[in-house]
């Protein structure tokens, strides 16, 4: 197959927001991804059975990747451990385990599956290393992002307030949603602790928006909008690249290695249909935008006479600096009626510990919200086997008493590069075409276990205050890996000895070769969830591309 | 933002071992498949002796007498009360099929029933069978299939709106939404 300027691996925030800045700055694509296409049809939320039902949740939806053991856990730390009143604890042994790197294959990515929290990064977070000598400074200031930002926000309809800790040139295009009865509460009841909240910016219409109508607050995004309120890239950028008549999209096309030349430039790619033909596509440009995990994988799977060790890895740091979600969440529930089966999953934020320095004695910032919908604490099957102890009558008294009183706040925090976390291939899992799976390495310093340490006791101060019983759960990152954020793993930089893409995501020394999703991220950020930033990122490379386009480098 | 890792409805619980989504042994590494396979000759070698331990190795399906037990066991999870009860909505039935489903949850709950009968004793004290479970440490067969059967029942039962009488939730979250999530729960519908 021939004939497109570009093809875009991988459908996902990064990805879709690439192809739709490359058609519709005239270049024509093929956007190709691994996993299904999904219709607003296929989420199960109008069905009673539908807290049973896994969604976003199709064949091919889930990539496989296999978990090298983890460091030893420690008694001095077991107060940070995961459990629930009911099962115990959710771990046990001895030893941090791999759990999971959630994620969805499909024509939308993981926004499928997101909360549409839309965070510009705090610019102290982009110079980790000239502030605080940890980590890396990304290669421009937050000012030259700025520009992308709201180009994305504007594309994705994100509805929020203005932040004066982010500086901004326009207002959002939607007025914020009003936060929900539990969080007024929060609000109110954590004043005295000194936490101020504000309305969390969301892809989420707080009206009807570009042919979507506005959010009607069922507290379901995690399995899907089934109204398309929620910008997940399947409902922004897809249909707008279509729309351009320049980008053709293919759903069920696993790209499984690219060949480079001689000349450092990558000749064609090869992928599998979902009928298992094995097709190879000639190219002048390619932008790899598979994911934090699979965008190593790929360049790691496509080592060949040309690309000895891996495309793109020729300093061996394809993989490397893996970021991980440092995150904690404490859930009890709570003696009035608060009705958190309902709204939006994170309505409001407290970003008091968000810049790098704001954690006494640990270097890296840090953001809390009331998670209760993220937890998927919005149905009673969650309640009767979570939340309410026991059984027969009693449970059910107690089932009566205590449905839609769960509160759950969650912290995010940043994570920092250390050389235990990392991604390689795996050398024992396959994936059904008999190819090495990625396998996530992941160790936790001193200072990460600090801030999970303030995040978890912070949560449990502000669930307290709120003037909830016990938890009856609570679930972090000390003792499992399960990561929803991702990063790092094909860092963006001037240098090439520390960086595998410049500040335009182009390859150091691979010139048609782009990455455009999460795996360019120098640092995390103090806890700002990254669609939106990956996906001004990915606007900003399309602007790159298309310059280099112009001057007839690619 | 971190999203609970173990899928919808899901409860934690062994990782490794009690897993509702996959076969309890196909879904434990290695080592925790043959820690789960010694467990279990080891329960039946208390419980029932050798008879108990071949039996658990057989493919058929629960006989009559296991599926009366799993009735019993159910029906006092869920008893009837001003709601219905877990045998009025046929949980029963959809548990029994679950576990019937696979070589590996028929052997769990071969066991787990049996060790449940043996505790309720000739009394059928069920509320007894089911605390001493619940005293067992957490990776004990038994403990496995009590957690399973709790989760799957409840999980069944909460999926049919008529158990929902009393709660305070009348539909599912679509196609209606919450349009009241800034009140306090039922504040629209008592002014309206
Ligand atoms: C439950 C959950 C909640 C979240 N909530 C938020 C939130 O509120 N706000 C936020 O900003 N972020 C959130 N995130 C994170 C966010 O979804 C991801 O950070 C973001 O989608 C990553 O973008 P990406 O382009 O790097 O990768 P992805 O969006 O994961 O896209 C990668 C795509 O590449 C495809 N692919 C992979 N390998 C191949 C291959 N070999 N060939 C072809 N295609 C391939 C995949 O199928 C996938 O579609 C959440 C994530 C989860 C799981
Ligand atoms: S809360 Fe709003 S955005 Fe989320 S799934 Fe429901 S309708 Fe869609």
């Amino acid at each position: 197959m021939t004939g497109h300027d570009v093809v875009v691996v991988g459908a996902g925030a990064g990805g879709a927001a690439c192809a739709w800045g490359l058609a519709s700055a005239g270049l024509s694509v093929l956007l190709l991804d691994a996993g299904p296409e999904f219709s607003p049809t296929d989420y199960p939320s109008h069905r009673p059975d539908w807290e049973r039902i896994e969604s976003p949740d199709k064949p091919g939806s889930r990539g496989i990747h296999a978990f090298a053991p983890m460091q030893k856990l420690s008694p001095a730390h077991d107060h940070l451990r995961s459990w629930n009143h009911i099962s115990g604890l959710m771990v046990e042994g001895d030893a941090r385990r791999g759990v999971a790197y959630q994620h969805v294959r499909g024509i939308g990515g993981s926004t499928l599956h997101f909360d549409a929290e839309s965070h510009r990064l705090l610019p102290a977070a982009m110079t980790m290393r000239s502030q605080f000598g940890v980590g890396a400074d990304w290669p421009f200031p937050y000012a030259e992002l700025e520009p992308y930002y709201i180009t994305a926000e504007t594309l994705s309809g994100v509805a929020g307030a203005a932040d004066p800790a982010r500086p901004r040139s326009a207002p959002y295009p939607l007025e914020p949603h009003a936060p929900g009865y539990a969080s007024r509460l929060l609000t109110e009841r954590t004043r005295h602790l000194g936490r101020t909240w504000r309305p969390n910016p969301l892809a989420i219409l707080s009206r009807a928006y570009d042919g979507r109508p506005g959010c009607n607050y069922c507290a379901q995004c995690n399995r899907g909008c089934p109204r398309r309120d929620k910008g997940s890239v399947d409902v922004t950028y897809v249909p707008k690249a279509i729309a351009t008549g320049r980008c053709r999209v293919l759903s069920g096309a696993e790209v499984t290695g690219l060949s480079a030349g001689p000349d450092n430039r990558i000749r064609a790619l090869t992928y599998r249909d979902s009928a298992g033909q094995t097709h190879e596509v000639k190219t002048r440009c390619v932008v790899v935008a598979a994911g934090a995990i699979e965008t190593p994988r790929l360049l790691l799977l496509s080592a060949g006479p040309h690309a000895a060790g891996g495309v793109a890895n020729e300093q061996g740091l394809v993989g490397r600096n893996l970021l991980e979600t440092l995150h904690w969440t404490t859930c009890a529930l709570h003696p009035e009626s608060l009705g958190t089966h309902r709204g939006l999953p994170s309505d409001i934020i407290c970003w008091d510990f968000n810049a790098p320095d704001a954690i006494p004695g640990v270097v890296g910032g840090c953001r809390f919200a009331p998670v209760t919908a993220s937890m998927l604490l919005t149905g009673p099957v969650s309640y009767a086997t979570r939340v309410v102890e026991g059984w027969g009558r009693s449970h059910r008294e107690k089932m009566q008493a205590s449905f839609g009183n769960a509160i759950a706040i969650g912290a995010i925090g940043e994570s920092l590069p250390d050389p235990g976390t990392y991604v390689d291939l795996a050398p024992d899992l396959t994936d059904p075409h008999g190819l090495p799976a990625a396998r996530i390495h992941s160790h936790l310093d001193d200072m990460a276990i600090g801030r999970i340490e303030f995040m978890a006791a912070e949560c449990r101060r502000m669930v307290a205050a709120m003037g909830a019983g016990a938890p009856f759960e609570e679930f972090g990152a000390y003792d499992m890996f399960s990561s929803t954020h991702v990063f790092g793993t094909a860092r963006m930089g001037t240098d090439p000895a520390t960086s595998v893409v410049n500040a335009h995501g182009r390859a150091h020394h691979c010139k048609n070769l782009f990455i455009s999703d999460a795996s360019v991220f120098p640092s995390s950020g103090g806890g700002e969830a990254p669609s939106l930033t990956i996906q001004a990122l990915a606007l900003r490379t399309a602007r790159a591309i298309r310059d280099a386009a112009a001057r007839r480098e690619i | 933002m971190a999203l609970w890792p173990w899928g919808s409805g899901g409860l934690p619980g062994r990782v490794d071992l009690l897993d509702t989504q996959n076969d309890p042994l196909t879904a434990a590494p290695v080592t925790g498949r043959r820690r789960f396979l010694g467990l279990l000759a080891g329960g039946a070698a208390v419980l029932g002796g050798a008879g108990l331990f071949w039996r658990l190795l057989l493919p058929s399906p629960l006989d009559a007498k296991e599926l009366t037990l799993l009735r019993r066991a159910v029906d006092h999870l869920v008893p009837r009360g001003h709601a219905p009860g877990a045998l009025d909505l046929g949980i029963d039935r959809g548990v029994a099929e679950a576990l019937n489903a696979t070589r590996q949850f028929r052997r769990l709950a071969r066991l787990g029933l049996a060790w449940l009968d043996d505790a309720a004793g000739e009394r059928s004290d069920w509320e007894h069978a089911f605390l001493s479970c619940l005293a067992q440490p957490t990776d004990v067969p038994p403990r496995i299939f009590f957690q399973w059967l709790r989760n799957e029942t409840f999980g069944r039962y909460y999926a049919d709106p008529r158990s929902w009488a009393g709660l305070s939730i009348t539909h599912p979250p679509q196609p209606m939404g919450y349009p009241d999530y800034r009140s306090a729960p039922g504040a629209m519908a008592a002014r309206s």
